[in-house]
């Protein structure tokens, strides 16, 4: 390796990332080239002063504490799902599971079974509508039935007679 | 408290809070000292949302810069390459003077990582600071492994040359 080569892959050679033949060219080389020597220390001097430069900052004593606390303040986790404050449930709606308590749930099928019992039972004494055939009614008749809940009658009377009352 | 929150948050606790300081350097190095605790405050409230997704065994502080990163880019929002207007050489070499391998760099070295573009500035934080692999890198700033190669390289030249031009000769 010259060191036109050496000082192209200096920075990988610095950083770790050559491995091989290209690392043990590199490293032979620098132990035969000062000035490459040179190059190579002035690199990792460079890197060592730049890391205690920007290690020398220190958070403010409170922002761990501040940001545990503002974690801790959220919302809980469900079924491995994180469902708090500004991030959406992505489960789809037909997809999605239905939890309420059980005295709820006990409280809605009583009211389905109620309204099952309404309909069957309640609503068995309505009469179906029903057309009076002609001949069907030679003399009086009565038809009667539950109407809204309350027992009415109906009083057929055939024309003929209905006429000759009018006379 | 529910105890899979609770184990979820001593895991959190125990994986992801001890690179809090590190996390805040970078955000610092990518903001100022106004804006770095903020950064570092949402990059954890975000990593508390996703934590589930982070993979254990894998490291943990390069995925907290990811997040960092994309907090970060979220809150800029500009072209990758528009900053304050300093070309990246495009085929140096290092050859620094005598003495700059004796001298104790800090005043001088922040100004000029401070002026340093900021893919450049992210990629030398990240290779130089954070020490991490070329292919973290690439995790982190959403690149190719080559695209790293070249910011690290391009950015530590330019640095070099922002500290102190006449210490560092260009060699074509």
């Amino acid at each position: 390796m010259d060191c036109k080569v050496f000082r192209e892959r200096l920075d990988l050679y610095v950083d770790g990332e050559l491995s091989g033949e290209e690392l043990a060219g590199a490293s032979e080389h620098l132990r035969g080239c000062a000035s490459c020597a040179k190059a190579e220390a002035g690199l990792r001097h460079l890197r060592s002063s730049l890391k205690r430069v920007v290690n020398r900052h220190l958070p403010p004593p409170a922002l761990e504490a501040e940001t545990l606390r503002s974690i801790r303040s959220r919302k809980s986790v469900r079924a491995g799902r994180v469902i708090d404050e500004g991030h959406r449930d992505r489960t789809p709606v037909w997809r999605a599971r239905v939890v309420m308590p059980a005295p709820l749930f006990a409280v809605l099928v009583l009211a389905v079974v109620a309204l099952a019992g309404w309909l069957l039972f309640a609503r068995d004494g309505v009469p179906a509508r029903r057309t009076v055939q002609p001949g069907e009614a030679s003399a009086e008749s009565y038809f009667s039935g539950y109407y809204g809940g309350e027992r009415a009658s109906i009083k057929v009377v055939p024309r003929a007679s209905l006429e000759s009352s009018r006379q | 408290m529910p105890f899979e929150r609770a184990e979820r948050l001593g895991r959190f606790e125990e994986e992801a809070v001890p690179h809090l300081a590190d996390v805040y350097r970078l955000a610092r190095q990518m903001s100022d000292a106004q804006r770095a605790p903020d950064l570092t405050q949402e990059t954890y409230l975000r990593a508390w949302r996703y934590f589930d997704s982070f993979e254990r065994g894998t490291n943990c502080r390069a995925w907290l810069f990811r997040i960092l990163h994309n907090v970060w880019a979220d809150q800029h929002r500009r072209p990758e390459f528009e900053d304050a207007g300093v070309e990246p050489l495009a085929e140096p070499a290092y050859d620094w003077e005598e003495e700059f391998l004796n001298e104790e760099l800090s005043g001088e070295l922040e100004a000029a990582l401070g002026r340093l573009p900021e893919v450049y500035r992210w990629a030398v934080l990240l290779a130089d600071v954070s020490e991490l692999s070329y292919r973290e890198i690439a995790e982190v700033m959403g690149c190719p492994v080559g695209t790293v190669m070249s910011r690290v390289g391009r950015g530590r030249r330019t640095l070099a040359r922002l500290l102190r031009p006449e210490r560092v000769s260009e060699r074509g």
